[in-house]
């Protein structure tokens, strides 16, 4: 080998690096981008705390989100500064910008000529006939957000209205229901955007995370405090469609978010039975008296082994937080505890659970809470 | 000493590779930190509860042996409706022939016609809407049914500009519509 010295430092160099990477490259890239926070990997933001980073500067550097291009994302990060200036709680942020989601795609719209609706404009559609502002005005993000917040602020009890019920109040919209659609995504958007702020008990200037009885700035709570149990899907229950949540008997149990009771039942045991104001046994079958409840985007979660009927009614509207029945052990059970189910896509099978644990933790209302 | 380390690096790495068994360690080596470094950051990642979340899963089944959700999720009955109260699909129809017809007509008429076939608190909800808002002027077709649970179904209406979705309630037996969405094209 007549190669000088330097050139074969390089090229021993280069082998060890290519075997490196050809080894274990994926794990290399894995550590270097999971640790950086891409731009792609939207949870490492979300997770990142409850608010307490404040919203982030929107002439910065924004993050990427699915659907949404720069402009949009900007226009968020405006909505949520505005309501944290105006030193509202973190509900409202998310209130806000699934608002503006709905009525302009997150799009700060001029006139659309004979498309457009009346003289509505900007990123709410505000109508200047209507008082809300000169054209200029209403098509200027800022002012925009803040005339959505003032009139948010004069809807009494809005902390505790669904989403689409406090924006229809602001919007007077022909369609009421058509902002709840955004909530999930409106939400990612703010914990984005916010640090997490979408985490943090949600009608509270402290920005602390939700805990207890406390309702998330997402809109989900905590249905019971409890000791988790038996998990989803385990190697030894892999069936088992939801979690197990211990806690005494006749404790009541919260609606985890919004919605709209679709089930309330005595469900039949294996032999078809509905017996449920006795306390069940392991292997008798079934979910005892239950409830299901229909939210916002397509989630539906389910309630079982209540101890008597429950004491909501089928099409009743819930708000997170409303005492649903209270904690039994009828049906499939051999002593007091709360089987909780999560469902997307309103899919009631099992194809359509996912493992409540980590789906309430995105929420910003981790389940447990007692130990 | 600038010319030195370059020297020492090259004797080391040659003599390492000139030995087999120095490559297999030197790829030993990789492997084990690597897969610990990934272990390390994984931890942080994978979603665990914070403090105070509650720990997975301390062993308390209640019944390890069963299950204890609904043993098979039957599909929401088709809606029924009380004697002498109109179906689901009916109310639904003029509620959406209703709501559509909103031109020429002042914000008091059109919500007068909906209020018939709407629940109280849905009528509360649009107070104060302006007809102008309505984003279609025919309905297209007889509504889709999607029963949701018993005494709880979707209807869907397809119009010149989009797609109407009511949902109905039946609280006291009579259908009701209590929900109004909508997707434009």
């Amino acid at each position: 080998m007549s190669l000088p010295g330097t050139r074969r430092v390089a090229l021993l160099v280069a082998l060890v690096a290519t075997l490196a990477l050809l080894c274990c490259g994926g794990g290399v890239s894995t550590v270097l981008l999971g640790g950086l926070g891409s731009e792609d990997n939207t949870d490492a933001f979300s997770t990142l705390g409850c608010g307490q980073g404040g919203p982030i500067d929107p002439e910065g550097k924004l993050p990427r989100i699915a659907a949404y291009g720069v402009e949009q994302i900007r226009n968020a990060a405006i909505v949520i500064n505005v309501g944290s200036d105006l030193r509202l709680p973190p509900r409202a942020w998310v209130i806000a910008v699934a608002t503006a989601m709905q009525e302009s795609r997150l799009t700060n719209l001029g006139d659309l000529g004979a498309a457009n609706d009346h003289d509505s404009l900007g990123l709410f559609q505000q109508r200047p006939s209507a008082g809300w502002g000169t054209p200029a005005q209403v098509q200027d993000p800022a002012y925009a957000s803040r005339k959505f917040y003032e009139k948010l602020l004069t809807v009494e009890g809005w902390e505790k209205m669904s989403l689409t019920q406090a924006a229809q109040r602001v919007q007077r919209s022909a369609y009421p229901n058509a902002y709840a659609k955004h909530e999930t995504v409106a939400t990612q958007i703010v914990n984005l955007l916010a640090d997490g702020a979408a985490n943090a008990v949600g009608d509270s200037l402290e920005m602390v995370c939700a805990a207890g009885w406390q309702i998330a700035a997402s809109g989900w709570t905590n249905p019971v405090k409890s000791i988790i149990g038996s998990g989803f899907r385990t190697p030894s229950r892999p069936t088992h469609q939801g979690v197990d949540l211990i806690v005494g008997r006749h404790t009541p149990i919260r609606s985890a978010a919004s919605g709209v009771v679709s089930v309330v039942k005595c469900d039949e045991d294996r032999r078809g039975r509905q017996s449920c104001d006795v306390d069940g046994f392991p292997g008798k079958g079934g979910c005892g008296w239950m409830v299901e409840i229909v939210h916002a985007g397509n989630v539906m979660t389910r309630y079982c082994h209540m101890v008597q009927r429950p004491s909501v009614a089928v099409g009743q509207q819930v708000a997170a937080g409303d005492v649903l029945g209270r904690v039994g052990s009828s049906g499939n059970s051999s002593g007091p505890h709360l089987h909780f189910e999560v469902h997307l896509n309103n899919d009631r099978t099992s194809r359509g659970a996912v493992d409540p644990v980590p789906f309430m933790q995105q929420q910003g209302a981790p389940l447990g809470g007692a130990q | 000493m600038t010319e030195m380390a370059p020297r020492m690096l090259e004797r080391g790495l040659a003599g390492i590779f000139r030995s087999r068994w120095g490559v297999a360690t030197v790829l030993a080596v990789l492997v084990l930190a690597v897969v610990g470094i990934g272990r390390l950051f994984a931890d942080d990642q994978s979603g665990r509860p914070p403090v105070g979340a509650g720990s997975p899963a301390p062993a308390l089944s209640v019944n390890p042996d069963h299950e204890d959700s609904v043993i098979s999720p039957s599909p929401p009955p088709a809606p029924t409706t009380s004697p002498g109260t109109a179906l689901p699909e009916a109310v639904a129809y003029a509620f959406a022939g209703a709501w559509v017809d909103h031109e020429n007509v002042s914000a008091k008429a059109w919500r007068a016609r909906l209020v018939p076939n709407s629940t109280t608190a849905l009528s509360k909800e649009l107070t104060g809407t302006d007809p102008a808002d309505v984003p279609a002027s025919r309905v297209r077709g007889r509504p889709e049914l999607v029963p949701i649970g018993e005494g709880l179904v979707d209807a869907v209406i397809e119009t010149d500009s989009g797609r109407l979705t009511l949902r109905l309630v039946a609280p006291e037996g009579r259908w009701l519509v209590s929900e109004i969405d909508w997707d434009g094209p």
